[in-house]
């Protein structure tokens, strides 16, 4: 896996911590995932997380911040599987930051690219 | 749970690594941890999987030691500086001087309820000495005063009465005999050594 913080100052190091989270809520608010599916998908996503490992404890977080919840589905083979979704709070939670993100990204780009002039 | 990953010994190495690194955790973090990290690897490796297909794994995982620092576990080398333990030896030494008795039992009760130092250490700063380095100094300065400086008066029927009254001579030199002295300079030291042993002797903090 490629070492997203070698390339990429510790300042966004924590920009990035912060917004997996929302990441991993939007991704569970489409479908209920298990563990490993969710974390494979995240890590599918280059850049977003360092390590697969440290996404658990970040859903730990979650589950005990009441916006994330599990339940227990057999799979085909008789198996327990533990499955997370999102909680009304979650996605309430969810909402709240995609309306932000974009309002903080639009504004950040426009800083970032002021060689294209108003509006661009 | 993880009973088809038994006898890979990779997968096995990971898993004790990861307990060790969790181990600070609060139980309820850990166990949940512990299990995710558990059902992640039955899914993800299997009876057939390669061994480049597990390390594989592996290594996407990241080290038991992020995974525990991602989980709030702090690393070992940074753990809390001891303020509970230094404060436990001023106050069993110097606490002890200055508030003699109640200082000392403070002192004993901050020493008991550290969780770094062992059983042994701990019997160690209470029992040199009881009462502490504030109560050996009483006992030495009462003792001094009272009990070894035995003087006496010359007799009052002098001979030559033109001659200067003598003055009372004092059977000890100084204050105490010098094997009592030597006694002395061994009680006062030794809660100072076992303090500063104590200091040297602070490990990482175990869980009780």
């Amino acid at each position: 896996m490629r070492d997203v913080n070698a390339s990429i100052g510790p300042g966004f190091t924590e920009l990035r911590r912060g917004v997996v989270e929302f990441c991993v809520l939007a991704l569970l608010a489409e479908e209920d995932r298990y563990g490993l599916e969710l974390v494979r998908q995240l890590s599918a996503l280059d850049g977003l997380v360092t390590s697969e490992g440290t996404i658990y404890p970040l859903l730990n977080r979650l589950r005990d911040a009441g916006l994330v919840q599990t339940h227990w589905r057999q799979t085909d083979d008789g198996r327990p599987r533990k499955y997370y979704e999102v909680t009304t709070d979650g996605t309430t939670a969810l909402a709240r930051f995609r309306e932000d993100w974009i309002r903080f990204t639009r504004v950040v780009n426009r800083v970032l690219q002021p060689a294209r002039g108003p509006g661009g | 749970m993880s009973t088809n990953l038994s006898g890979l010994p990779e997968v096995e190495d990971f898993r004790s690594r990861l307990r060790l690194a969790v181990s600070s955790l609060p139980r309820h973090q850990r166990d949940q941890l512990l299990e995710q990290i558990d059902a992640h690897l039955d899914e993800a490796v299997s009876g057939s999987s390669s061994d480049v297909e597990v390390r594989q794994v592996l290594d996407q995982l990241g080290t038991p030691e992020a995974i525990a620092a991602a989980a709030g576990s702090p690393p070992a080398a940074s753990s809390r500086p001891p303020y509970h333990e230094f404060i436990a030896l001023v106050v069993l030494t110097v606490g002890s001087i200055l508030v003699p008795i109640l200082g000392w039992v403070v002192g004993v009760v901050l020493v008991w309820t550290s969780n770094r130092w062992s059983l042994a250490q701990k019997w160690l700063g209470t029992l040199v000495w009881p009462g502490g380095l504030g109560l050996v100094l009483v006992a030495l300065l009462s003792y001094g005063v009272s009990g070894s400086q035995v003087c006496h008066s010359r007799p009052l029927t002098v001979p030559d009465p033109s001659a200067k009254p003598l003055p009372p001579s004092c059977s000890a030199s100084g204050l105490l005999g010098w094997p009592l002295q030597v006694l002395a300079i061994l009680l006062i030291l030794a809660p100072v050594a076992v303090a500063l042993y104590l200091g040297l002797r602070i490990r990482k903090p175990q869980s009780v």
